[in-house]
């Protein structure tokens, strides 16, 4: 038998760890060579977190925790062939991460909150990427 | 008694996995989250049945399971990914896995693929 509420309290603790470290990595790497370690663990954790997510029904941190793995990627790939990689792009995925961190300890649609920021997050992101597909 | 190992990184979906099990069999179920932890739990309890994530962080699953047979495991392997690309099939294929189960975790694609890997 399935305990959801264990379920739901493991795969908040779950966020809460991977969150924290994001912020944490994306706060100690500065050199291109830190950065791209950086960006390889942040997308290795919301990849993780996206999967979790998917698992527990929880379908708008699915999309958003996606979205994240997706810009990480995304940023690995413009840092490696140089183009497309600037602050603001760099900033875009701190932004994420914060407000992925934010919803530590809320129950239930913990983005609730921040819905308007995260959407909003997410179409800037995806038109980054757009953009630089051209 | 027969003897799974499930190697994930992700809590949650280790504990889905040990929630979805099939209680009607007689299975004991160990748990390991990275490629270290995975050795020394196989080293100590010779599992039947290894079930692998293969997005891990340091080694993924297939990097993991040719370490196992290094280490003179013998146990059945599968595959637990998202990441059903042709390139991590046939890295799957060719490292001596025998299933590959796409994620996510459901109760449905446990029991298929315990009955597929016990014939």
């Amino acid at each position: 038998m399935l305990n959801v509420a264990g379920l739901q309290q493991a795969f908040c603790q779950e966020c809460r760890e991977r969150t924290q470290r994001a912020l944490m990595i994306l706060g100690e790497s500065t050199d291109p060579a830190a950065l791209r370690l950086c960006y390889d663990q942040i997308h290795q954790e919301f990849d993780t977190l996206y999967g979790a997510a998917r698992a527990c029904n929880r379908t708008t941190l699915e999309s958003f925790f996606r979205a994240l793995a997706q810009y990480a990627r995304f940023l690995r790939v413009a840092l490696a062939d140089g183009s497309g990689l600037n602050y603001k792009a760099h900033d875009l995925l701190r932004q994420g991460v914060v407000l992925a961190n934010a919803c530590e300890g809320r129950e239930d649609h913990c983005l609730s909150e921040s819905a308007g920021a995260v959407a909003a997050l997410m179409s800037v992101m995806k038109q980054k990427m757009e953009t630089a597909r051209g | 008694m027969k003897k799974i190992l499930i190697i994930d990184d992700s809590t949650t979906s280790r504990l889905l996995f040990k929630a979805y099990m099939p209680k009607d069999e007689a299975y004991e179920v160990h748990e390991a989250s990275d490629y270290h932890s995975a050795l020394a739990k196989a080293s100590e309890t010779d599992p039947d049945l290894v079930v692998l994530d293969y997005n891990m962080p340091d080694y993924n699953g297939v990097e993991t399971a040719f370490a196992l047979r290094a280490a003179g495991s013998k146990a059945k392997l599968v595959l637990f990914t998202a990441n059903t690309q042709q390139s991590v099939v046939d890295a799957a294929m060719a490292a001596g896995f025998v299933d590959i189960v796409e994620k996510p975790i459901t109760a449905e694609k446990i029991k298929a693929m315990l009955e597929r890997v016990a014939q």
